[in-house]
């Protein structure tokens, strides 16, 4: 058997040993409404390149993984799943994870395993709080989250293999949109993030844009639009070509001149202000 | 029909489920499959892809379908070589 479909099959509530299984390559169980428990089996079924899951609105847990043919794993929509599977050993086959309406709260420590992981998308998912592990995954590049209700960065925790604070990730594009941002937000990007090039932190609730924001060497290209709370602009990445602050309510007029003195200063300096 | 090898019914509306299946089936694609397991003497040592969307398949009977596949360390059979996702 290479391929199983039990997609929309309501009478599912659990899915049982698929060890009998071993030769399994795709699994699609969507919108089994009443699924709640998969069995540990599933998690080292060798020869899986896609498993899909989306829309299992009950399912509560997902078994620890150890799927080397994984290229595709899709989460979506599992409403009540609130923790992202561990990943024992390292998975090379998956280069973008979207994550959509789910209530995962926090990504293992073991989510580096993904060593292959180019893209990480996330949209409606609740307060997320990301592992330090990410500095560990040099090919992870884009981080791309919308409308999420709070956002948590990494920090070290107790239990948690050590990671050097001086290393960085090497995401180079950062968006940031709608996900509920205060002021206490930016000392992680030039700690965490300190290769980003293109940061998008529009519809955030922000007062100050702060001085470290400076330390940003790499950043040339940031997006402010629609902040509708900020009010200060204390400091410019030195190597910033392009910057948006379009739809920001409270400018004040100081924060209008500082910007516009930084257009002056760089010949190819572009910038949206409404 | 001992022979058969690829079933796949999409639109047709059934009151029961099938009494009899072959066991040389190696493709089971049956939308809405009207039953909540496979028949009792049906042997799915050959099934490649069995695709059941929208069936009645419950826990118990996937975890018997499960059991009758195990032991069956089985090969790829030819008509398969040329698909992508097979």
């Amino acid at each position: 058997m290479t391929l199983l479909n039990f997609d929309e099959c309501e009478g599912l509530t659990h899915i049982p040993d698929v060890s009998g299984l071993p030769n399994l390559e795709k699994v699609s169980f969507k919108n089994c409404k009443s699924l709640v428990t998969i069995h540990d089996s599933f998690g080292f079924l060798g020869k899986l390149n896609s498993l899909s899951a989306v829309g299992c609105s009950k399912l509560r847990s997902f078994p620890p993984l150890k799927l080397t043919s994984l290229e595709n794993l899709e989460l979506s929509y599992c409403h009540s799943l609130e923790s992202f599977p561990e990943i024992l050993e390292k998975m090379g086959k998956i280069t973008e994870l979207v994550l959509e309406d789910c209530h995962i709260k926090e990504l293992p420590f073991s989510f580096h395993n993904l060593t292959e992981l180019q893209t990480l998308q996330l949209r409606w998912c609740p307060i997320l709080r990301l592992p330090s592990s990410i500095v560990m995954m040099p090919k992870l590049a884009q981080i791309i989250a919308w409308e999420s209700k709070g956002w948590l960065f990494p920090k070290q925790v107790e239990g948690e293999e050590k990671v050097s604070s001086m290393v960085s990730s090497n995401v180079d594009c950062l968006v940031l949109s709608g996900c509920k941002l205060s002021d206490d937000f930016f000392p992680v990007i030039p700690e965490w993030f300190s290769n980003v090039k293109d940061l998008d932190l529009s519809r955030n609730n922000f007062t100050v844009l702060p001085e470290c924001i400076s330390n940003c060497h790499s950043l040339c290209k940031l997006t402010l639009d629609s902040c509708h709370s900020l009010q200060e602009i204390r400091g410019i990445p030195p190597n910033i070509r392009h910057l948006s602050a379009r739809y920001c309510k409270s400018f004040t007029s100081s924060c209008r001149s500082t910007l516009l003195n930084q257009v002056f200063s760089c010949f190819t300096f572009v910038m949206y202000l409404i | 029909m001992k022979n058969l090898k690829t079933l796949i019914i999409k639109k047709g509306k059934f009151s029961e489920g099938p009494k009899y299946l072959p066991n040389s089936l190696r493709v089971l694609e049956w939308l809405k499959y009207p039953s909540q397991g496979l028949p009792p003497d049906f042997r799915s040592k050959k099934l490649a892809i069995c695709k059941l969307p929208s069936s009645s398949f419950g826990s118990l009977e996937l975890a018997e379908f499960s059991k009758a596949s195990m032991n069956s360390s089985f090969s790829k059979p030819n008509i398969f070589n040329s698909h992508p996702n097979c």
